[in-house]
């Protein structure tokens, strides 16, 4: 391995003519072989798609076909021995754009995800009104961290693009950088660049890489930010001169600020990983007394960035303590009540469309993940008296953080750590594929070694059980992380975040903008409240613990509204209330009415009656304005309250 | 070794001119002027805050932190514009970055200025041991550039490429067929009606309201368009309603008893309806009781 660590980085050093005239021979090789596969994997992901939106099966299959015939064709030429530095540099950035293509193509024209709404909604409001830091209605804290939304509005500010073209812009190379980014962190470790390629190959098999870090949201902008930091932090713990350190060090506190300007929970992760790291050299340092320096540095870093953070959130960003606690203790109360064997865990894939294949490599996938976990811990060990001080130091720290994705998977069968669960991966997978991509390399080495001794069947059947243990934990992990609605088009379903987009509720968010203008505050289920807050441009509430709008649907006809509730609605200025009638009619397909808090029924039964939903007809403080099929629109007349009201005409 | 400083700083300038919305040019105009203005002010912010980074591993070090600095450049000037009052738009969007860029300028010329050149290199960060070694072989001015010219080819044929397939893709999902998508009809409140916002009163003479009905997606159909007042019928009539059309109709409520109370007015068609409420102009208070001490209404 110790040569592995130590060779000269390829296509670095200079070059004779007819190694160059090679090299050009590689390059276009390489291109066309990339290029043809992905314009063949492109057609198979809009085939799947295509099935999936007419209801024809087969989407699963063809949707992988696609995928994997690019990413296997990409990681033969990045893992390749003989690939020089710029070809591989060529190959990630390929990859990294073509890893886009299954979030772009699932819905090109506009925002499609829960949080996507939001993240437009606020960028637009910026564009339009040209104020940061405003609330927003669909996701309350995401107006405190306007890094995405800032950037977004002013590249449509200057040039006149849409929000969306400009959003998708932003977040293709947002995605690049990352791919770009992990290879590059990893090459501060050991500056071998197939090690660099595994490792930006192997981050990007996690769940969150294709769908979720992708979407129009905060994270995915965040998070290349925080691997470029992490790339800045290394640098400077390697810096041999005082200005080279300070000058790194400087570029981490920025990218730490943007970082904190745009995504809290990437900002915690960055602080972490920032600590954990001094906190490994420090220990490192007893016996390698070199690393002493880098561990004054790395500390000081972290309190730079702790203070950072700390600072957004007290002064700019009070209420995100607020918006994450209950996620994480309600998710801590949850796992601990199934450690002691209460019940209200999740049913893994319970009801789910996921083909066979899929769900067992969801559950393959975690142990291939602690294979690869032990086979790194086992060459750390082995490299102990050779490795390089910092990079055994960051090594160390990349395995701890790459330990956190166990714990986490165990998260996963609760109802409210699954989301938290699943988020966390896209930060936990980054120590884990940068910790096992010498692995990767050293296992790839190994079989080179031994192919005079190994059949062409047995050197066959090597490369394609790399490739296959490529493939499970791409399937395994995507099936894990995303819902089957959120990867695949299909016809609208109710209760569904990606199909709520029906022609009747975007009319209705049409009509309303319309006639009554835009900004109005109003009372609506989550995914009517999607679409009014988004392309309606209004200001939706689906109700909260502390404001229980969703009493408001819940009371049986003839019962009164409670008064405190009545009162926040009119100090408040609500204007409007919304009334989805399939309320009463369907369970929505993610079991959500209005928010994860609601004291709702989830038992499979839909949570209210058709007389909760109609009783609104009758009560003179509501003016009904519009009807459809679904969806009704009422205003509310709070000096109409108590008011009697005359049956009959006469 | 200034010109490292002032190229960018020239095309920086030169591009953000091209920005100002005054110019009136078309927008695949201005996304290149923004994109070699954010990239000049990218290479900037590298070349004052770290000098020229070496490469280690995958040679991306440069490229990606000048694309990423770039990048960022834009929500960093809206930041720094929030407590000066001044909103996100382009010109202050314009004023801020060249300001930023002149500052990062001034910096990249101190640094260079204050740093000690080591074999021709402006304080060269020195990297991990590997890269050392490498970095050596590529002191020749000549060398380098042909090396950076290699480095953009690597950068920009597969962005090329990628949006060449990326495009296509986009086009044929977009072009082509989708499922039909379920149709509607809906009743709204139309004109002065959709404005209700209290009770209506209604005159001697009754009132005119205006409703609109939308039919899309459904085939042409005939319904009962009816007015209930207090929850009984009080007139009905055949509408019919085309495929795709919207219709705008007057439904006039008749006058209401002169007893002051509210009395709810539904206006439906099929399952669709609305609901308002309505009182006889100059009638007693609905609060009045009766002689059994019942409210009246």
């Amino acid at each position: 391995m110790s040569t592995v660590i130590t060779r000269l980085a390829p296509g670095l050093a200079g070059s004779r003519p007819r190694e160059r005239r090679g090299r050009v021979a590689e390059a276009a090789r390489c291109a066309i072989t990339l290029t043809v596969a992905g314009a063949a994997g492109a057609a198979a992901i809009v085939v799947a798609y295509r099935r999936a939106e007419f209801g024809d099966s087969g989407q699963f299959g063809w949707f992988w076909a696609g995928m994997l015939l690019f990413t296997l064709s990409a990681g033969y030429w990045a893992l390749r021995r003989g690939t020089s530095a710029r070809l591989r540099l060529a190959v990630l950035i390929g990859y990294g754009a073509f890893t886009y293509l299954p979030k772009l193509l699932r819905h090109p024209s506009g925002p499609l995800y829960h949080d996507e709404y939001a993240h437009w909604g606020q960028s637009h409001d910026i564009l339009v009104d040209g104020r940061l830091f405003e609330l927003n209605p669909i996701v309350r804290v995401i107006g405190d961290y306007p890094g995405l939304h800032a950037c977004v509005a002013s590249l449509a500010a200057l040039t006149g693009l849409s929000i969306w073209q400009s959003a998708l812009f932003v977040l293709t190379t947002a995605h690049v950088l990352l791919t770009l980014g992990v290879a590059v962190l990893a090459g501060q470790l050991r500056p071998d660049p197939r090690i660099a390629a595994a490792a930006a190959i192997g981050y990007s098999l996690n769940s969150s890489f294709l769908f979720f870090d992708t979407q129009f949201g905060y994270e995915s902008l965040s998070l290349p930010i925080m691997v470029w930091a992490l790339v800045a932090t290394l640098r400077a713990l390697r810096a041999t001169t005082v200005p080279a350190r300070l000058g790194w060090s400087a570029l981490t506190l920025l990218l730490a600020a943007a970082t904190t300007a745009t995504h809290h929970l990437t900002a915690l992760w960055l602080t972490g990983i920032v600590g954990l790291l001094a906190l490994v050299c420090t220990i490192h340092s007893i016996p390698a007394r070199e690393l002493i320096t880098p561990a004054r540095a790395a500390w000081a870093l972290t309190s730079g960035t702790a203070l950072i953070v700390a600072a957004w959130l007290a002064v700019v960003a009070p209420r995100t303590g607020d918006y994450l606690d209950p996620y994480l203790g309600r998710a801590l109360n949850q796992f601990s009540g199934l450690a002691g064997g209460e019940e209200g865990g999740r049913e893994l894939f319970s009801k789910s469309v996921l083909p066979w294949w899929e769900q067992s490599a969801a559950y393959v996938a975690p142990v291939v993940a602690l294979i690869a976990m032990v086979a790194a811990v086992g060459l750390w060990w082995r490299l102990r008296y050779t490795d390089e001080p910092v990079a055994r130091a960051g090594t160390t720290a990349m395995l701890l953080v790459g330990a956190l994705y166990f714990p986490a998977t165990a998260l996963i069968l609760t109802p409210a750590g699954a989301e938290g669960a699943r988020r966390s991966w896209a930060f936990s997978y980054l120590g884990l594929a940068i910790a096992a991509a010498p692995v990767v390399v050293a296992l790839l080495d190994r079989v080179r070694r031994l192919q005079p001794r190994l059949s062409t069947a047995g050197r066959t059947a090597a490369g394609a059980g790399l490739a296959g243990i490529c493939a499970l934990l791409l399937v395994g992990n995507n099936a894990a992380g995303m819902n089957p609605s959120y990867r695949f088009p299909g016809p609208p379903v109710y209760g569904s975040d990606t199909r709520a987009a029906t022609p009747e509720v975007l009319a209705a968010a049409h009509w309303l903008l319309d006639t009554q203008g835009h900004g109005i505050r109003l009372v609506a289920d989550r995914y009517s409240g999607l679409i009014l807050g988004s392309y309606g441009e209004q200001r939706p509430t689906t109700g909260s613990e502390s404001f229980p709008a969703y009493d408001l649907y819940r009371a049986a006809p003839g019962q009164p509204i409670a008064p405190a509730l009545l009162a926040q609605l009119r100090d408040w200025r609500f204007e409007f209330l919304v009334v989805d009638r399939r309320m009463a009619e369907q369970v929505p397909d993610i079991n959500i009415y209005f928010e994860t808090n609601e004291p709702l029924r989830h038992d499979g039964v839909p949570a209210f009656d058709r007389a909760q939903l109609t009783k609104f007809d009758t009560m003179p403080w509501l003016i009904k304005l519009y009807d459809g099929p679904h969806l009704a629109i009422y205003r509310f007349d709070f000096g109409s309250l108590g008011q009697p009201v005359h049956e009959g005409t006469r | 070794m200034m010109t490292t400083i002032l190229r960018p700083l020239v095309i920086a300038y030169a591009s953000l001119a091209v920005l100002l919305p005054a110019a009136s040019l078309p927008w695949p105009l201005l996304l290149a002027a923004c994109l070699l203005a954010l990239l000049a002010i990218g290479e900037l912010w590298v070349r004052a805050v770290i000098g020229r980074p070496a490469e280690s591993g995958v040679p991306a070090v440069r490229a990606g932190l000048t694309v990423l600095a770039g990048l960022l450049t834009l929500p960093a000037v809206a930041l720094l514009l929030h407590p000066l009052g001044a909103a996100v738009a382009p010109v202050p969007l314009i004023a801020g970055c060249a300001l930023l860029a002149t500052v990062l300028a001034a910096a990249g010329l101190l640094r260079l200025h204050l740093g000690r050149p080591v074999a021709g290199e402006p304080c060269d960060e020195p990297g991990v041991p590997a890269q050392r070694a490498a970095g050596r072989t590529a002191d020749l001015s000549g060398a380098r550039r042909r090396a950076t010219a290699r480095t953009a080819a690597a950068i920009l044929l597969p962005i090329g490429l990628s949006a060449l397939v990326g495009v296509a893709a986009i086009r044929t999902v977009e072009t082509s067929s989708h499922p039909v998508l379920p149709g509607y009809l809906t009743v709204a409140l139309n004109g002065w009606a959709a404005g209700i916002t209290h009770p209506v009163t209604v005159p001697a003479r009754g009132l005119a309201v205006p409703v609109r009905i939308t039919n899309s997606g459904l085939p042409t159909r005939t319904d009962w368009l009816r007015l209930r007042v207090g929850g009984a019928v009080v007139a009905t009539r055949r509408v019919t309603m085309m495929t795709g059309k919207v219709y705008a109709l007057s439904v006039r409520v008749p006058a209401l008893p002169p007893d002051g109370c509210l009395r709810p007015i539904g206006i439906s068609v099929g399952e669709a309806s609305t609901v308002f409420y309505a009182k006889a102009q100059g009638g007693a208070s609905g609060r009045a009781r009766n002689d059994r001490g019942r409210t009246a209404c």
